[in-house]
């Protein structure tokens, strides 16, 4: 294992960064840790500064201000080849005039020859691809040339792993697919990793801890269930979706909507508030608010009801077997009262 | 980063190198030897000829034969290689400049940059065949022609003198070639002898007249053999070389010996550089062209005329001292800067 | 440019403002105009045909047809003015059917002609490249879109080539504007020949400034305009999985009219000035001797354009990364400068060159050092041009990827990037060694003495009128140069196959 430090510290540390491209900042006073084995999802909109952030922990940006710790090292003048961090691209940017063997070696060079070759079969036994080593990269299917970049990058043993949107060039079946190996080889691997993606499922999925990012900042950190469950404000929650988001007034210490009232929260009396309501927390009842369902989003494992409230729509969420038709006048209401409420 | 900035920086040099003229000063060249004794030998020259390695490479390869002394020619243009002298001033790495034309040897006898010759050098040609200042001396004489078409032309329909071309009977049948340095300094002497108005009316008649444009002597020639035209205003020795090639070109040389610029004598001649450290040496040089061992070599190899006595030209050639020269000193023909202005009004350049 | 500001605003303004120099400038542009347009008309329908389509012997005609670019115009002027002159070959063959005057060649339509025959191929490589490195699938699209082959290549073929074209105009256009060979042997009043007049028959280097700097807008404006209309075209291709394909279009009847029309192109490009030598060799009486010096200068000329070939690259380098990984008003500044050195006149070049050599570093003087530094100055931009293409293909990604893997700036360079620039870099030094070899101004003036090339022995003998003399080097060095270009030719072709390779998996 390269992490010669005690394990208890963490193996990446951003304080403070700051970056701006040409006067418009895209990162401000971003903190950001990352603990041994941790695999860490960045997740936000498109130009939120995510792969700004990978590009200065591997040291391809010199952030304006604020400090870089790979490994218990400070980073912030080291270039990117002596950092020890691996670096999955986008596009992969595998090296078209070498095989997929070559490929993988390149950043063994301190290797001896024979370790060298174990090692590059090691990697690439890991991916599933053994029997590629001999290809062009040009070769390859989408999907294989994603596993052999991700093999080049854990190759080395790098301290952290850097994935930046790593599937977003594969069509949505093979991502899925391949999403749950490469996280099964990044387990596999040891090293911590810091996964970008707009996708915030897969940003989800994959974590063991999600980073929320808005323009240049983090704006919640924590585990995929407490972003899932708990966002921070209506911003956050809108991002993760799939979620209705509804208006109400606080009164007496409850928030009344058109659904029913929740817990309020703390926000002050009579004030505009929101609640987050998950197809989930959507019961259809006996006796509740009247609806009428204008469309059906059918998964195979779940039925999704849109419904019509008062000219807002809801999604509700039923087992696969419940169908309603079109058009069909429903009653639904809230499963719970501690929803997250935002003012 | 640094080694990349270097590289940029070296770029920007050679760009600017390349749009950067040279200023006008030139750099002082060393005060000249004392006395008139030319000072340094070495084992060997470095030459720069504006005479063609065909025409002068035997010469020089008898010399390194028979001396022992290694000669590194560069040839090429006179006028280039002038400028080149110019520019390198005091730096000049020539010992010898042998130029194609009296003009060529004023232009850097204008700067100073040639030392002054001895006297047993200068005194082996006609004094009219070196420079009056004694810093360059003629190695081998020329005259200006006219050449004709033998088919279309007889010798005796030729005007009588060079002013007849304007006549409406030669419209369109006259070659000539204002950029040739050898036409420039025919017409030099034409301004020389008759002033500048005289010139001028000349040069724009004979434009009028349809007189054609060549690049050099040899394609005017040719032009002529080839019947393209039916006269060209040239030097006396093209026909007869290219005739070796083409032995039955229709063409012959008509000598004007009035005294007008129709029959300047001009001189291929060199001199010696004041940056030189082998002067000696190349004064050894010179006193071999000028030898009759030279002299018989441009005779039989470039059918020019011989400057030294004993030496006689090519049979078919009147002698030199039938052709009545104009008297007109060579050294000033080196004054450009008159002609090309009138060349330039009359739009011929 | 210092001295020409400092002769002073008024003898400027009197060389500016001449009617003769307004003259000059009309006639160069048009005439640079006229031979870009021309190059083009005749280079971009045979890159096409030679790449696209089922023309016979296909692959002969790329190269038959590129290779008038190693006559030297020189030579080339001399060989038409011998042929199509008035008299000429031509005339004489004719005589017998009783024409008597053939239509001038002397003046524009000659410079325009014989520019024209000798710099098309630059166009027709930039283009044959680009069209090499197009997917077929857009064609594809556009047929199945219902149009016709003719609407396909104008509407979808040729926007994407403009690039490219524009690239092979620029080098057309900026020759045009240095060329002293062609435009003086066919008699055309250009710049760059009242810029020799003005050094050789006055010595007047203050008015050859003046003009040199006018030549230096005039060619700056031609860059700029040509930079415009790549701007948008900078991209990097990725390398992802699938090979592209090549669509062959059959020509139908068309096929023997258009082999008729290379077989007539590459007659008269190349046939006559190797006809016309050819002629000089066998009738010539003096050429007999000529081997031994011909060889030497063959070594020589070798020797020079290798220098130059290897220092136009180092310098071309920076020049290329800059604007290409970091452009910027700067970097873009720097790429136009280096258009300079090609627009003017070798002569100019060298006398610069030794202005600043022999006053301030003396012990490059006179050396081949100093005349590979021109072929740098002078050739920088085609290196720059090759490099510049093939670094855009070599996504930046690549390096960061590199990198990250560990290694350094130096081993990143050597071992990612330059194997894949590799093929571009060849081309451009392939062209630059092929023009090395063929330029003459600045090779007469600052080749070591005693040092021949075969383009010396060339001009040296054609300048006395020893044309039999001239003919063994002449060959030689057409002969030689005909090596790269065909390298270059053929290097293109592998790559077309491999691309069928690809597919064939």
């Amino acid at each position: 294992m390269p992490l010669t430090e005690s394990q208890s510290q963490q193996v990446l540390r951003l304080r403070g960064i700051s970056k701006a491209f040409a006067g418009v900042p895209a990162l401000r006073e971003l903190d950001l840790e990352v603990g041994p084995r941790e695999i860490l999802s960045l997740i936000g909109p498109s130009g939120c500064g995510k792969t700004t952030t990978l590009r200065v922990i591997a040291g391809l940006e010199v952030p304006d201000g604020g400090s870089v710790e790979i490994a218990g090292r400070d980073c912030r003048l080291l270039p990117p080849e002596r950092r020890s961090v691996g670096f999955v691209f986008q596009d992969y940017a595998l090296f078209p005039h070498l095989t997929v063997a070559e490929n993988v070696s390149f950043g063994l060079d301190g290797l001896h020859r024979s370790e060298r070759k174990k090692r590059v079969a090691e990697v690439l036994d890991l991916v599933g691809l053994p029997e590629m080593s001999q290809r062009l990269p040009r070769e390859l299917s989408g999907g294989q040339q994603q596993r052999v970049a991700l093999a080049r990058a854990i190759a080395p043993k790098p301290a952290l792993l850097l994935l930046d949107e790593p599937f977003s060039n594969l069509d949505p079946q093979l991502r899925r697919q391949v999403r749950h190996e490469v996280l099964a080889i990044v387990r596999a691997s040891g090293s911590a990793a810091v996964w970008v993606t707009h996708d915030h499922d897969e940003g989800l999925i994959v974590a063991d801890r999600v980073v929320v990012m808005k323009e240049g900042r983090a704006c919640q950190a924590g585990t995929p269930s407490e972003i899932w469950r708990s966002p921070q404000d209506a911003w956050v929650a809108g991002f993760i979706g799939h979620g209705d988001l509804l208006k109400g007034t606080v009164s007496n210490g409850r928030l009344v909507t058109s659904l029913g009232d929740v817990a309020a929260n703390g926000i002050p009396e009579g004030a505009e508030a929101t609640v987050l309501v998950r197809p989930e927390d959507v019961v259809i009842v006996e006796h509740g608010s009247p609806g009428t369902v204008v469309r059906r989003h059918f998964s195979g494992s779940d039925n999704i009801y849109c419904v019509q409230i008062d000219g807002t729509l809801l999604h509700c969420r039923q087992p696969s077997d419940v169908e309603i038709p079109r058009g069909t006048e429903i009653k639904v209401k809230l499963k719970s009262d501690a929803l997250p409420v935002f003012s | 980063m640094r080694l990349r900035l270097a590289f940029i920086l070296t770029t920007l040099l050679i760009v600017a190198a390349a749009c950067t003229q040279p200023q006008d000063t030139q750099t002082q060249a060393s005060p000249p030897p004392p006395g008139s004794g030319l000072q340094g030998e070495a084992e060997s020259l470095t030459i720069y000829s504006g005479r063609g390695e065909d025409l002068v490479g035997p010469i020089f390869e008898k010399f390194q034969t028979e001396t022992g002394i290694t000669l590194n020619v560069k040839y090429g243009d006179t006028a280039e290689l002038a400028a080149l002298i110019l520019e390198e001033g005091s730096n000049s790495p020539a010992d010898l400049f042998f130029a194609q034309d009296a003009g060529g040897l004023g232009a850097i006898a204008k700067e100073d940059l040639f030392v002054d010759l001895p006297s047993d050098l200068l005194e082996l040609v006609p004094e009219a065949f070196s420079a009056n200042n004694g810093q360059w001396v003629g190695i081998s004489g020329r005259s200006r022609v006219v050449v004709y078409n033998t088919k279309s032309v007889k010798e005796a329909d030729l005007p009588a003198s060079i002013d007849g071309f304007t006549d409406e009977r030669w419209k369109g049948r006259v070659g000539w070639s204002p950029t040739n340095g050898s036409f420039q300094s025919f017409v030099t002497a034409y301004r020389k002898l008759k002033g500048d108005a005289a010139a001028r009316d000349w040069l724009n008649a004979m434009k009028v007249n349809d007189t054609k444009v060549y690049e050099g002597n040899s394609p005017i020639v040719k032009a002529v053999g080839a019947g393209e035209i039916h006269v060209g205003l040239v030097n006396h020795y093209y026909l007869l070389n290219i005739r070796k090639d083409e032995p039955g070109i229709t063409a012959a040389n008509h000598f004007y010996s009035n005294g007008g610029p129709e029959a300047l004598v001009n001189v291929a001649g060199t001199g010696i550089l004041k940056s030189s450290r082998a002067q000696k040496t190349a004064g050894e040089l010179i006193r071999f062209l000028l030898s009759s061992e030279g002299q018989e070599y441009f005779v039989q190899e470039t059918s020019e005329y011989p400057l030294i006595e004993g030496v006689e030209p090519l049979p078919t050639l009147p002698a030199l001292s039938e052709l009545d020269s104009p008297d007109i000193d060579l050294s000033d023909l080196d004054d450009l800067e008159g002609t090309l202005e009138l060349l330039r009004q009359a739009g011929l350049i | 440019m210092i001295r020409a500001f400092g002769s002073g605003t008024g003898e400027l303004a009197g060389v500016v403002l001449r009617p003769r120099t307004l003259g000059l400038l009309i006639r160069t542009a048009g005439l640079a105009v006229a031979v870009t347009a021309a190059a083009i008309v005749i280079a971009v329908p045979l890159a096409w045909f030679t790449t696209r389509s089922d023309l016979p012997w296909r692959r002969f005609w790329g190269v038959a047809t590129a290779l008038p670019l190693v006559i030297p115009s020189y030579v080339g002027g001399f060989a038409f003015v011998a042929a199509l002159g008035p008299r000429g070959m031509l005339q004489a063959a004719l005589s017998p059917l009783g024409v008597e005057r053939l239509p001038e060649i002397y003046g524009f339509p000659g410079a325009w002609l014989v520019l024209t025959l000798f710099t098309y191929p630059y166009v027709l490589l930039t283009t044959r490249a680009s069209i090499l490195g197009l997917d077929s699938s857009l064609e594809e699209a556009a047929l199945t879109l219902g149009k016709t082959r003719w609407e396909i290549f104008w509407r979808v073929l040729v926007p994407q080539l403009r690039p490219a074209v524009a690239a092979g105009g620029l080098l057309v256009a900026l020759y045009t504007l240095h060329d002293f060979g062609a435009v003086s042997l066919l008699r055309f009043d250009s710049f760059t020949r009242a810029i020799y007049v003005s050094y050789r028959g006055s010595f007047d280097r203050t008015a050859a400034a003046i003009l040199s700097l006018i030549l230096i807008t005039l060619s700056l404006l031609i860059v700029a305009a040509e930079s415009r209309s790549r701007r948008r075209a900078d991209y990097h291709r990725i390398h992802s999985g699938g090979g592209r394909r090549t669509l062959v279009i059959p020509l139908g009847a068309w096929r023997w009219a258009v082999f008729a029309g290379c077989t007539f192109l590459v007659l008269i490009s190349l046939g006559i000035p190797v006809a016309v030598i050819g002629y000089w060799l066998v009738r010539g009486t003096t050429g007999a001797n000529a081997i031994e010096p011909t060889l030497t200068a063959a070594f020589n000329t070798l020797r020079a354009a290798a220098a130059g070939t290897l220092l136009c690259l180092l310098a071309a380098w920076p020049v290329a990364a800059l604007s290409v990984r970091h452009p910027s008003r700067m970097s873009r500044f720097i790429e136009t400068s280096s258009f300079v050195g090609y627009a003017l006149p070798g002569l100019v070049v060298a006398l610069s060159l030794v202005f600043l050599t022999a006053r301030w570093v003396p012990f490059l003087y006179q050396g081949l050092a100093l005349l590979a530094l021109a072929y740098g100055v002078l050739f920088l931009p085609q290196a720059v041009g090759a490099m510049r293409a093939s670094l855009l293909q070599v996504s930046p990604q690549l390096e960061e990827a590199a990198r990250t893997l560990g290694a350094g700036r130096a081993g990143t360079f050597f071992k990612v990037v330059l194997p894949l620039v590799r093929p571009g870099v060849l081309a451009g030094s392939a062209l630059v060694f092929l023009t090395a070899m063929k330029e003459l101004p600045a090779t007469l003036l600052l080749s070591p003495p005693g040092f021949a090339t075969l383009a010396t022995r060339v001009w040296g003998a054609t300048n006395d009128a020893f044309f039999a003399r001239a003919a063994a080097p002449a060959l030689v060095l057409i002969a030689l140069s005909s090596v790269p270009l065909t390298f270059l030719v053929l290097k293109e072709r592998s790559q077309e196959e491999s691309g069928l390779a690809r597919d064939g998996r």
